[in-house]
């Protein structure tokens, strides 16, 4: 199966491990991720103005992008591996699809692009493998079972808020819970899972993330969670950082920070797919 | 006996009505907007450079007969229309940068410590709608933000740092500024080095064209001379 | 300090935000809920009465710059006000009379960011 994937601009310098873990397991899965060409930052944050458009060209010059390359993947589905890119693109597309005037000062104004037409469906890269694949499918795939490794999964917001983009319940996801399982790990309980990390935030007011991050990583400790695994870029720099500016509070404990493709990796044993850091820590759970 | 003496009828010039600075003024058709300035009197002394395209000093703004826009160009590059109404722009304003290239990493976040109101980018595409030399502007800021130094320094090879982008930008970025950085990045750290070039500097150094370039210079004229007419030319 | 009353803000915040704001009961689920709710100088529930209100005092409060947009309030309100909008129409109220609440070039260790935190935050606070 073959997805125009849209990678966001964060993945290239900050997080490579992510695509690259992504890129390969989705080959092993059959799925061909074909990168979008001359794709924009997708603006991060939604504009939530709705006597506005403004914000949103940015969201709908990338669908237009998607929209002008359907022939290479031969279907109109827009993947993505960072939550926040999902929700701004999603949210574009819905609020289109509901206001044809807002669609229409689009178009008008982005005259040098084709219009765009609505019919783009974008995903987020755990959805198209629940709805895709299956998840009993991909248990199939696993060479390595994770023999039990506790991890907890962090959704954060922008895979299951706002309601109307949700890939899963807002209050009791269950899609990575899932996921683990279908890998061989444990689940851990996490209550604060869909909390917020404090989001822009860690550029301005350190304090803010410094107190999520604590209030989500404790009861983590508590569980004796291994691993967190994230879908965000953004998540997981926030908790990796956080858990810096807290540590004196957290006494000096952590816990890794890894992306859910990376734990898939591992477990389908795409060793070539991880970078050495993150392989030892698996490697060393696994004893 | 009287002698007929046919004049050849000297073609007359057609002639355009524009408004320079609000004054009107009647220029021959044909002419960029920069000669019809000085045809029309102007001396001028800023808002003009290399006059072939290429210095981007001379930026323009105007309107066209029956029409409400507002248009950007190059006045030495643009010929003037019928009912054109234009304005100079001396110069753009923009703080210049200072920096150390060589303390600086070929990365994001070299730009970002720099130039961070490129993150405030919302890719409305004006940039790239005014540029006069057709460059990408957004494409490159976007390649910029991705962290994709080469990709941003080809793209903006024909950059002549005009400003008109960065005068009509919401965002507020300098753009020419930071291609600037980022071609010279690019140009240190990234692109691959020419090992010819620096074989024949340590030849230099080591003083081996030293006794050729010390009998060359005492040689003379006479000898100059011979030697340039038996030199080597390379076959077409 | 302004004390003007007027319910020209909530008009306002309805143009920007297509909320009305006076279906609010004051139930207190969303602040209940905000992760940063401890941070803010007026809960989300006190801002949602203020504009009720109509006082413009609550255009002084840091609570609308803290808000994480996370969508919380809105996804559990019971009188289904996106609340996420609200906050976003008051801080455009400030930020579309060109006043910018961060100062981008002064960002300590701005380097260590990953874009997404930057380009977010530049968003959010300068509009």
């Amino acid at each position: 199966m073959k997805v125009l994937y849209f990678p966001g601009c964060s993945l290239k310098n900050y997080a490579p491990a992510y695509e690259k873990s992504a890129l390969h397991v989705a080959k092993k899965l059959g799925i061909e991720l074909i990168e979008l060409k001359r794709w924009n930052c997708c603006g991060v944050v939604y504009g939530l103005a709705s006597d506005s458009v403004f914000h949103q060209i940015a969201a709908v010059r990338n669908l237009i992008r998607a929209q002008e390359q359907i022939h290479e993947s031969g279907n109109e589905k827009l993947v993505t591996l960072c939550s926040m890119c999902y929700q701004v693109l999603a949210s574009a597309n819905h609020r289109l699809s509901k206001d044809p005037a807002a669609l229409e000062t689009l178009n008008k104004f982005m005259d040098e692009e084709e219009d765009y037409l609505g019919t783009i469906e974008v995903m987020h890269f755990v959805q198209l493998l629940r709805d895709y694949i299956g998840f009993e499918k991909i248990k199939e795939y696993v060479e390595r079972p994770l023999k039990d490794i506790r991890v907890a999964p962090y959704y954060g917001c922008m895979l299951v808020r706002p309601k109307e983009v949700a890939i899963d319940d807002p209050e009791e996801p269950s899609i990575l819970e899932t996921l683990i399982e279908s890998l061989g790990g444990v689940p851990v309980e996490s209550p604060f899972r869909t909390e917020c990390c404090g989001s822009y935030n860690v550029v301005v007011n350190k304090d803010v993330v410094k107190t999520r991050v604590f209030r989500i990583v404790r009861p983590l400790l508590r569980n004796s969670a291994d691993l967190i695994i994230t879908v965000c870029p953004l998540c997981a720099f926030n908790l990796d950082y956080g858990m810096k500016l807290a540590s004196r509070d957290l006494h000096g404990r952590k816990i890794p920070v890894i992306y859910f493709t990376e734990l898939m990796a591992y477990a389908f044993g795409l060793d070539n797919a991880l970078e050495k850091e993150t392989l030892n820590i698996f490697n060393n759970l696994m004893k | 006996m009287t002698v007929q003496a046919t004049v050849e009828k000297v073609p007359k010039l057609k002639m355009v009505r524009i408004y320079i600075m609000g004054r009107e003024y009647l220029v021959p058709e044909g002419l960029t907007i920069l000669k019809a300035m000085e045809y029309a009197g102007y001396r001028m002394i800023r808002g003009v450079g290399c006059r072939a395209g290429f210095c981007g000093a001379c930026s323009t703004v105007y309107r066209l007969k029956d029409d409400y826009r507002l248009y950007t160009a190059l006045a030495c590059q643009t010929t003037v229309q019928d009912g054109m109404y234009l304005v100079q722009l001396p110069f753009v304003p923009a703080k210049k940068p200072r920096y150390d290239i060589e303390k600086l990493k070929p990365d994001f976040s070299t730009i970002l410590m720099h130039f961070p109101e490129v993150t405030r980018c919302v890719q409305c595409n004006t940039c790239t709608k005014v540029c006069p030399q057709e460059v990408e502007v957004m494409d490159a800021i976007q390649a910029i933000l991705r962290g994709d130094i080469e990709t941003a320094a080809h793209l903006t090879f024909d950059c002549i740092a005009c400003g008109i982008c960065s005068m009509r930008c919401p965002a507020e970025i300098v753009h020419y500024h930071v291609f600037q950085m980022v071609r010279r990045l690019y140009g240190k750290y990234i692109a691959k080095k020419s090992k010819h070039l620096e074989e024949r500097i340590k030849e230099i150094e080591e003083g081996k064209f030293r006794e050729e370039m010390d009998r060359l210079v005492r040689a003379g004229p006479e000898e100059w001379k011979k030697l340039y007419a038996q030199r080597e030319i390379e076959p077409d | 300090m302004i004390t003007k009353i007027s319910s020209d803000l909530a008009k306002k915040v309805f143009q920007i935000s297509g909320q009305n704001v006076y279906v609010c009961y004051q139930c207190g689920k969303c602040s209940a809920g905000c992760p940063v709710a401890t941070e803010m100088d007026l809960l989300p529930n006190q801002v949602l009465h203020l504009v009720q209100l109509g006082d413009e005092r609550v255009l002084e409060c840091k609570s609308i710059w803290i808000c994480a947009a996370c969508f919380t309030c809105s996804v559990r309100c019971p009188r289904d006000i996106d609340l996420a909008k609200v906050m976003e129409a008051l801080r455009l109220i400030i930020l579309r009379k060109g006043i910018y609440k961060l100062d981008l070039r002064k960002i300590e260790n701005i380097e260590i960011y990953p874009q997404i935190a930057v380009i977010a935050a530049a968003r959010k606070l300068t509009g």
